[in-house]
């Protein structure tokens, strides 16, 4: 289930709502937990098996690590067998076919190899991560193990952040699965952060992804370059709304999650950006990889080398194609060489510049993202350095557009929330955002009304 | 922390409308059509363990909960209307001209349909040893390209209906009606604003031409006794779903000339052209031959009438039959979209005078069913 859809806003969540909040305080976790699995199991109820085996996994690996680890010996063993059984889940429901077709491409031999069709599991990468992560915090101590099965399987099923992140940390969350305070102030401001991702999604992003749609098909080189644009819009709107929905659906429910973006195309550079896009994904592989692998204090060489890891392992993390192993390693590429020199160039630069080049770097990583076919990705970026004409139909979709593409540049800035704090203290305030928020709601509704065609993006990861 | 007013009337709106929303889901009765989107809603998906285990029980329960939301004419219509104040009018179905007319956007050329829907008229004309009129009807949009929008999708329904003319070589009299249309004093007077069919204006414009071509008269345009029912709106309106917009009126042209008409799929013969009744349900329009049926047939019983016309059809002949009929003591209407039986064995049965195949460009570029001409 999505959250932008009818049956998730009409039914699912006022039926969650309800259960939850005439259910005793020790049933909570458990009403929880059964809508988890309800709304996991919804478009795909097959796949269920495969959460509850992880769940399962994790639960009684993280267990044994702690009992060994008490007895002083063979708690790495277990872990290793753990983050090895998850791994392999991930590995053969989300690279199988990837890694046949690559050993095919290699080694003819193998080309009468048949290749299985496995349908991945939504959220599968989320969900593997958030496990890990547990698993490994008990073998550092950081965290105590979760006896509680009910709590554990709530953690991992949690539905809002279930199929398309934040990435939450069960250290983050530890204390709130036990005890956390619901109460009308958390809940105002998650239907705020609700309505808000809701509105990204289905008022700018889906708009963008149409745009970009439309363009792509027409000729010439304005017409790529506002599809560029739109498309990156379109990536931004999509998974920040997402988790924007993500954290205003849990903080209804009394959690807390820590943000996952914050407004990342201001960056003035490469390393800033990832210090702002995807937070929780780019934190789950500085702790769990990029440190663990000596991160910078094993020498230059050894970091550079670290950091290609991690960003192919990146890459790889976000698709089963070699597109993204190369939109990785451009990243990789720019971050190293922002550490060794670019960095510092910038900031010879003036600010605008800065913020363009930025951009313009994060634009056409998104197009190594969006392509798999690298020879259409090769014709893409040709046509961006082209000059060619756009055809009266393409003018024309871009003046359409234009409205709709710079409403959504400025809400894609801090602008806006700059704005309102400089009125805050008034008392009319507060009011507008909400009568704000009610205009958005009421064209949410419209906008879902009206199409059938509404795919989340982030569903392939 | 106690919560502010604020506070409590944000939760108490959000909290109050996904509730309000899924009580009024759950306890309105199904509604079965949407007389705005002129189609019928799918109905409540059938619980069943298949169902529910593919994961198809998901997508249909989401689009019956589409077709059933409480107010989804309103929703719709207030998503069109976001749309249009932030100028995203390009691409969409039904364009916006600038007079506030509401057309199909351009339809597109089809090599293979034009190409088997000429092979069947090739074929046609062979079993019932004679040459077809061809009439193809161009599109609102192109007769009335001067009100799109600049930069719009162009309309090539000229080039497109040439080529088809080209294509169709002898086996066709082919009847073009775009000189006649562009040549009209008012040339928005013969299309609906809120409709894709042509008016009755249209229709007569096209079949006095015609009947003249085959030397056949018709009653002269101020002679009719015409009758104006306002408040009609039609497929493009139904289809933008930008229901502020203005309804027209359906003129009903009136020779008074005797007629009777029989429908195929039901009993009796209907005294007159025009099925008033139908003037009173939403879809105004099947006033004109009772909307669509497989097989129709008019007799004009004036005294002098004589001749038998074959019309192989769209709906844009429900208008247009009426006048025809002025000219010939008999004219049956076939619309091969239902009527499933050879033609070429109904056109030996009863020895017709002309035969008048007329399509909007439109379904003639997108029906397969000219198979069924055999």
């Amino acid at each position: 289930m999505v959250f932008s859809s009818q049956v998730f806003l009409f039914l699912f969540l006022p039926a969650v709502l309800l259960c939850y909040y005439i259910a005793p305080r020790r049933w909570r976790n458990p009403v929880l937990l059964c809508f988890s699995l309800l709304f996991y199991a919804w478009g795909e109820p097959r796949y269920l098996a495969v959460m509850l085996f992880v769940i399962l996994v994790n639960y009684l690996g993280a267990l044994a690590v702690a009992r060994r680890k008490e007895r002083g010996r063979g708690a790495g063993g277990v872990l290793t067998l753990t983050l090895a059984l998850n791994l392999a889940t991930l590995f053969y429901f989300k690279y199988t076919a990837f890694f046949l077709r690559s050993l095919q491409a290699a080694l003819p031999v193998f080309s009468e190899l048949s290749i299985p069709r496995i349908v991945l599991p939504i959220g599968i990468s989320f969900y593997i991560f958030q496990s890990m992560s547990y698993t490994v915090d008990v073998y550092r101590e950081a965290v105590e193990p979760q006896r509680n099965l009910l709590d554990f399987g709530t953690y991992v099923s949690l539905f809002p952040q279930l199929i398309a992140g934040p990435i939450v940390r069960y250290r983050d969350v530890a204390d709130q699965l036990r005890q956390r305070r619901e109460s009308l102030s958390g809940f105002a401001a998650g239907v705020g952060l609700f309505v808000i991702g809701l509105g990204k999604k289905l008022l700018l992003a889906n708009p963008m992804g149409a745009l970009w749609e439309a363009l792509q098909l027409q000729p010439g080189t304005a017409a790529a370059w506002m599809g560029m644009a739109a498309y990156t819009l379109q990536l931004y709107f999509d998974f920040s709304g997402y988790s924007d929905m993500a954290c205003g659906l849990g903080r209804m429910f009394g959690f807390e999650f820590l943000p996952n973006f914050r407004y990342p195309y201001v960056s003035e550079s490469i390393t800033e950006f990832w210090r702002r896009w995807h937070i929780s994904l780019s934190a789950w592989f500085r702790e769990y990889v990029y440190i663990p692998l000596g991160g910078n204090r094993r020498g230059l060489p050894r970091q550079i080398l670290n950091l290609a890891i991690v960003w192919a392992l990146t890459g790889l993390w976000h698709g089963a194609s070699w597109n993204f192993v190369l939109w990785g390693l451009y990243y990789a590429v720019l971050l190293i060489a922002e550490k060794l020199f670019l960095l510092r160039l910038g900031e010879k630069l003036p600010r605008l510049l800065r913020h363009l080049l930025v951009l313009l770097a994060v634009s056409v990583g998104w197009m190594l993202f969006y392509f798999e076919d690298l020879a259409a990705l090769g014709a893409f970026l040709t046509r961006l350095v082209t000059p060619a004409a756009s055809g009266g139909y393409a003018a024309d979709l871009m003046l359409s557009y234009l409205p709709m593409l710079l409403a959504a540049a400025f809400a894609a800035t801090p602008a806006a929330a700059k704005l309102y704090e400089r009125v805050r203290g008034k008392r009319w305030a507060p009011w507008l955002r909400l009568g704000g928020l009610a205009l958005v709601f009421l064209l949410c509704v419209a906008a879902l009304a009206s199409q059938s065609y509404n795919p989340f993006i982030y569903f392939r990861f | 922390m106690k919560a502010t007013r604020l506070e409590k009337v944000t939760c108490l709106l959000f909290g109050g409308a996904v509730f309000l929303m899924a009580l009024l889901f759950l306890l309105l009765p199904e509604k079965k059509f949407s007389a705005f989107e002129k189609r019928y809603l799918s109905t409540a998906p059938e619980l069943s363990a298949e169902e529910l285990f593919s994961g198809r029980m998901a997508e249909d329960m989401e689009s019956y909960m589409a077709d059933q939301l409480p107010g989804r004419d309103f929703w719709v219509g207030l998503n069109a209307y976001w749309e249009l104040f932030t100028g995203r009018q390009n691409g969409k179905e039904i364009v916006l001209g600038t007079s506030g007319r509401l057309y199909e956007r351009p339809v597109r050329w089809d090599a293979q349909t034009v190409e088997e829907n000429l092979t069947a008229i090739r074929d046609f004309a062979d079993a019932i040893g004679r040459t077809p009129d061809l009439m193809l009807v161009p599109s609102a949009g192109y007769v009335l390209r001067g009100d799109l929008p600049s930069l719009r999708e162009a309309y090539t329904d000229g080039d497109m209906i040439a080529a088809i003319y080209a294509m169709a070589g002898e086996k066709a009299n082919c009847f073009d009606l775009l000189p006649l249309f562009e040549a009209a004093e008012d040339p928005g007077a013969l299309y609906y604003a809120t409709d894709h069919h042509w008016t009755s204006l249209g229709a007569y414009t096209a079949a006095a031409a015609w009947l003249q071509s085959k030397g056949r008269a018709i009653t002269p345009a101020g002679d009719y006794s015409v009758t104006r029912e306002d408040g009609f709106t039609g497929t493009t309106y139904a289809r933008s779903a930008l229901w502020l917009h203005p309804g027209e009126s359906i003129e009903l042209w009136d020779s008074g000339k005797d007629f009777s008409v029989e429908l195929s799929e039901q009993e009796g013969v209907h005294e007159g052209q025009f099925f008033r009744e139908r003037l009173a349900e939403p879809d105004k329009y099947t006033v004109f031959l009772d909307g669509n049926h497989s097989l129709v047939r008019i007799e004009n019983r004036t005294p002098g009438a004589s001749g038998k016309l074959l019309v192989i059809r769209d709906s844009f002949a429900n208008c247009l039959g009426g006048f025809l009929a002025e000219g010939y003591e008999t004219v049956v209407l076939a619309d091969l979209r239902y009527y499933k039986y050879p033609l070429s064995e109904l056109v030996e049965a009863e020895g017709f005078d002309d035969v008048l195949i007329v399509y909007s460009l439109g379904n003639f570029l997108s029906d397969a069913n000219l198979l069924w001409l055999e």
